[in-house]
């Protein structure tokens, strides 16, 4: 039995594979919600629906040249739904990103490896 | 609805009524009718009396009035005891009325002498008392006290009962100011046994007031609000409203302390409608501040059952009604002009504001605390030199007093022997008193004299103490401001320079621009000289302790020193004893400087032989610091005798066309000889005319630690920029070289986003529209110069960009300047000229970024490539999928898909060298490397993407992104046959 509640979940990523895997992962034992978006304009669309977490892309402009970045995107997540929980997702394994991604108001920041998923899955479970 | 009726009490609560005072007016309504029906003239000098007294705290100037015609009157009738009543009317109006004390003063003294004269002993008791009072509130408590227990004795001797309690009360007062509490307790405490004897009710209240304040003091409230209670209950009892009022409000205010606010608004309440029946605005205003203040805790406790019992919970109408009760305190005390209580509730309300991040609010309160603080400090100060100038005034008159004293002695006794004898001894006694008299004047002149000539000189000498310090002042701010200016521009010809020489010009271009790095170098090298010299002598000059390398040290002299030597066909060489160990703890800069200004001096002054920097061991003191000897020693045209001294004296070289001659600013020598009598030593020189000099040293250091110095290298080393990689830095400098120095030297090194403005109020409209992780802020700019604007953000941003950091560029390294940058609210300083190096160790401090966390992944070895054969690895995709082939299916597909585009993709943008296309495609594949188990060729993907973002240059990329192409092709067909 599983007790863990299911949970509407945004993944914001231009990275195709990553989107597909992240959301087979996280629906593997609960009945998550995923929605998935390819760029943070799409998610910002949808921010009426009020997940509870979305997954943001640190880089999200490297398939849409205009696309607006990760940063610029949490920002205006953080000023218009500040209850919503966003993780941050980034390849950069760089304590300054980190950081700054953390002071604007990320609640986590995972780097791309093999264990991301893992992390994220029960990131969002703690959040029971 | 009940949000509606706080407000309805509130608003009722403020409409104030504005006839005059209705007690006082009544009395003196009485008292003016009663003045010409008085038949006897010293029944007139009673009521005057009285009417003067009465006006004290309405109308001082009417009462002045009426005192002095009280005055005038009792004179003419020669009733001693309405003179001293007037003169003691008098002083109180000009004590309590006017606040003139030394006017007050006189009357009072006036009072007490002919009282004294008649003997009247009560007259006698309340004028002592009155100068205790007037002492008392010039905060000259010895004096008080003094003139209190005479009071007192007065008292005691004609048993008056009344008097005796009100001075006790005064005297428990002065000990209480005193922090003494047990005598004020003491005090009171008879005070309250003698007002209960006799039944004075008034009396039992202001003692059981006093009481209860010692113990509020002491915070013992439960005690403190026993006694308030019994001191209201008096005070009902003997209808002293006023201050029945004052003590319920004591009571509010002492369970306001305990946090038992419905109970302290209770109090608070009960008060205000009394005093509000009174009409007395000080009270009334005191009152509202402190219910204000109620609220507001109320509004902000964390305890939240108060706000939910009396307000509902709502937290913002509380806090309306708060501010309307502290506006009103700000109104009523405007009017009354009471400076002291408008200071305080100007800080309060400040205060409070802030607590509830109503900044703007709390800074507009906080100016006007501000401004009365100003004018409060002048009052004080008034009240201060009034102290000054009465007790001069009276050691004045103590003094004429003395030597009226002598002279009327000697009358006296010259009419003594006059009455006797008309002999001629009366004549030699006249005589002598003439030489007494004559002696006593000449002497007073004499002294008078002295005392002026003094005065002058004292006067001379702070003129001249003035003079000095403004000089040095002067100095300073030329030094600060020279300092300035010529860095400024520094920087921009060496941030260039270095910008250019980075950039691999052509060999003659290379050589020119070493010319420019070169001569700026020296350049700057005579500013620090002149700045060093200013510091030491300033006494700003602080050495430092570090681990640092000796022979390393020594050996920076030669390399920078050899090319002049070898020029002037020189030999210069050093050695350094074998018996010193490696590294040693000391200020490794300084020693450098003190070598290079002796070894370049040697130099200069040698035209052939050579130069030896020699350190030698010679024995360690007791607390383990090792003595070492630094000489340096020429075979030069040596120094004359006498110009061995003068060698060291600043801007002075021995013969005044040497500085033509040989150049330089001949401060070398000067600050050499500063530094080394900071570490306690002493240089000392050995000279042979024609045949060398030696110059050398002695300084005790201790020894280092090899760990310690290893650490620090490692830090300084590897100052990666990239750790900056991401930031958004706004540049805010007047001078557009400066501008391109700094962002071109931070793009150079890392991956940030740079906006630029070019004074205050720019950078501040960028920063309202744009978001920054920091500024890097010049701080002498035209219009909005760094200050004001580190200033304006700190205070007027809002809460998200307010705390920004800042970093000041500045070209000052005088300490004043950099205190200037903390109080504006800076986070830290660069200073001019920077290299890289300072520039991306500042900020990652600033932002809290650990320096050489990032390892250099373009460093790592890059070469060979995978022996397993295979390049994909389906473990991690089959535990992904938890077996479930048709998944695996799917992703493998994914993968085969892509693959073939992103080739194509990179190549094209290989074509178009456009790198960042390459490393968007490459970061893009990141999680099917992951996938696909192809960890190798990931690694290799993310330093290649790396590369392209930063230093595309590097021609090694094509044969790098061959190889992960091939592999991907060799991954398509590992994956095929699985799939197939």
């Amino acid at each position: 039995m599983d007790l863990d509640k299911p949970k509407k979940i945004f993944i914001v990523d231009d990275d195709t594979m990553l989107t597909e895997a992240l959301k087979d992962y996280l629906t593997r034992r609960t009945l998550n919600e995923i929605r998935i978006f390819n760029t943070g304009e799409e998610c910002l669309k949808h921010l009426t629906a009020k997940p509870d977490v979305i997954i943001l892309d640190y880089y999200l402009n490297s398939v849409q040249k205009d696309a607006a970045d990760g940063m610029e995107i949490l920002q205006v997540i953080r000023k218009h739904y500040p209850d919503i929980h966003v993780i941050m997702l980034s390849s950069q394994d760089h304590y300054a990103i980190a950081l700054q991604t953390l002071q604007k108001g990320a609640e986590q920041y995972v780097i791309k490896d093999k264990e991301a998923f893992g992390k994220i899955e029960s990131m969002i479970r703690e959040l029971n | 609805m009940k949000k509606r009726a706080i407000l309805f009490i509130a608003i009722s609560i403020l409409a104030i009524q504005v006839s005059p005072q209705k007690q006082g007016q009544a009395r003196i309504d009485s008292l003016q009718q009663l003045i010409p029906k008085a038949k006897e003239d010293s029944n007139k000098v009673k009521l005057l009396n009285n009417l003067s007294f009465t006006y004290y705290k309405i109308n001082s100037d009417e009462g002045i009035k009426l005192g002095m015609q009280s005055l005038s009157l009792a004179e003419k009738l020669h009733w001693k005891q309405g003179i001293v009543k007037a003169n003691d009317v008098l002083g109180v109006n000009y004590h309590f009325g006017k606040a003139d004390y030394p006017k007050a003063l006189e009357y009072y003294l006036q009072s007490l002498k002919i009282s004294e004269e008649s003997g009247d002993k009560p007259d006698i008791a309340r004028a002592l008392n009155r100068l205790g009072l007037i002492y008392q509130s010039l905060i000259d408590y010895p004096k008080a006290l003094g003139y209190y227990h005479r009071s007192l004795q007065v008292a005691r001797e004609t048993g008056d009962k009344m008097a005796m309690q009100q001075v006790m009360i005064d005297i428990g007062e002065v000990c209480q100011k005193q922090n003494d509490f047990p005598k004020a307790l003491d005090y009171f405490n008879q005070a309250l046994k003698i007002n209960q004897a006799i039944g004075n009710k008034t009396g039992c209240a202001a003692a059981l007031n006093t009481i209860g304040y010692v113990y509020r003091r002491q915070r013992d409230f439960s005690k403190a609000q026993y006694y308030c209670n019994e001191a209201v209950k008096y005070y009902e009892a003997a209808g002293n409203k006023l201050a029945m009022a004052a003590e319920l409000e004591d009571i509010g205010d002492l369970y306001r302390q305990l946090a038992e606010y419905p109970k302290a608004l209770g109090y608070l309440f009960k008060a205000l409608q009394i005093q509000k029946e009174l009409n007395d605005k000080r009270s009334i205003s005191y009152n509202y501040g402190v219910i204000g203040y109620t609220y507001f805790l109320i509004a902000t406790d964390k305890n939240k059952s108060t706000l939910n019992i009396l307000f509902a919970g709502n937290r913002k109408a509380t806090i309306r009604i708060a501010k309307i009760y502290a506006d009103s305190a700000v109104e009523i005390q405007k009017e009354l002009g009471d400076l002291y209580l408008l200071q305080d509730t100007y800080i309060s309300i400040s205060q409070a504001w802030e607590q509830i991040g109503d900044y703007k609010g709390a800074l507009e309160r906080y100016k006007d605390y501000v401004a009365i603080k100003d004018s409060i400090f002048n009052v004080e100060k008034d009240k201060k030199l009034t102290q000054l100038s009465m007790k001069y005034e009276f050691a004045k008159r103590q003094a004429t007093d003395s030597l009226q004293h002598a002279v009327e002695n000697n009358l006296n006794k010259i009419r003594l022997q006059k009455q006797k004898t008309f002999t001629w001894l009366g004549f030699i006694g006249m005589a002598l008193v003439g030489f007494l008299l004559f002696f006593v004047f000449r002497n007073y002149n004499n002294q008078r004299k002295s005392n002026r000539k003094l005065q002058a000189a004292q006067k001379e000498i702070l003129e001249q103490k003035n003079r000095a310090e403004q000089s040095e002042r002067f100095k300073q701010q030329f030094l600060a401001n020279m300092s300035h200016e010529i860095r400024t521009p520094m920087n921009a010809v060496m941030g260039m320079t270095n910008l250019l020489i980075d950039k691999d010009p052509r060999a003659d271009q290379q050589h020119y621009l070493d010319g420019i790095k070169k001569s700026s170098d020296i350049l700057l090298h005579i500013i620090n000289d002149i700045l060093d010299l200013s510091k030491i002598e300033s006494g700003k000059m602080e050495l430092e302790k570090t681990d640092f390398l000796i022979r390393e040290t020594v050996e920076q002299v030669v390399t920078t020193l050899h090319h002049k030597a070898d020029e002037k066909g020189l030999r210069l060489l050093s050695d350094v004893g074998n018996d010193i160990p490696g590294v040693l703890l000391g200020d490794p800069v300084r020693i450098n400087q003190i070598l290079m200004n002796l070894a370049g001096n040697a130099i200069k002054f040698t035209e052939k032989g050579s130069v030896l920097i020699s350190v030698t061991f010679t024995g360690s003191s007791p607390s383990h610091l090792l003595n070492l000897r630094f000489s340096v020693t020429d075979t030069g045209i040596g120094i004359p005798k006498d110009k061995l001294e003068k060698v060291f004296e600043s801007f002075a070289q021995a013969n005044a066309s040497d500085t033509r001659k040989y150049g330089g600013t001949g401060l070398g020598l000067s600050i050499s000889r500063q530094l080394v009598e900071l570490y306690g030593g002493e240089i000392t020189i050995e000279s042979e005319e024609g045949a060398g000099t030696t110059f050398s040293f002695i300084l005790s250091l201790e020894e280092g630690s090899v760990e310690r110095l290893q650490q620090q290298l490692n830090s300084v080393a590897n100052v990666d920029g990239h750790i900056l990689d991401g930031l958004k830095i706004l540049i805010a400098d007047d001078n557009e070289y400066n501008r391109i120095v700094a962002e071109d030297t931070l793009k150079s090194k890392a991956d940030v986003f740079i906006t630029t403005a070019s004074d205050g109020h720019e950078a501040i409209a960028l920063l309202k529209k744009h978001y920054f992780d920091l500024i890097l802020m010049d701080v002498q700019m035209p219009e909005m110069n760094g200050f004001e604007a580190t200033q304006f953000i700190r205070a007027n941003m809002d809460p998200l960009k307010k705390d920004i950091p800042v970093i000041a560029l500045t070209a000052s390294v005088l300490r004043t300047d950099l205190d200037k940058c903390r109080q504006a609210g800076m986070n830290s300083y660069i200073p001019k000229p920077f290299n890289a190096a300072q520039l991306i160790r500042g900020i990652a401090e600033v932002l809290g970024i650990e320096i050489g966390i990032a390892a250099d992944i373009c460093g790592k070895n890059v070469e060979g490539t995978s022996v397993s054969g295979k390049v994909t690895d389906l473990t991690y995709l089959r535990n992904f999928c938890e077996e479930d082939a048709g998944k695996m299916n799917r992703y493998i597909t994914m993968f085969l898909e892509s693959a073939p585009v992103l080739t194509e993709k990179i190549n094209t943008a290989f074509a178009e060298d456009d790198f960042i296309e390459i490393a968007n495609q490459l970061h893009g594949f990141k999680t099917r490397f992951i996938m696909m188990g192809m960890k190798d060729t990931g690694e290799r993907a993310l330093i290649q993407e790396l590369k392209c973002r930063r230093d595309p240059g590097n021609g090694n990329i094509g044969r790098e992104l061959n190889l992960i192409l091939g592999e991907i092709e060799t991954a398509v067909k590992e994956l095929s046959e699985k799939t197939s």
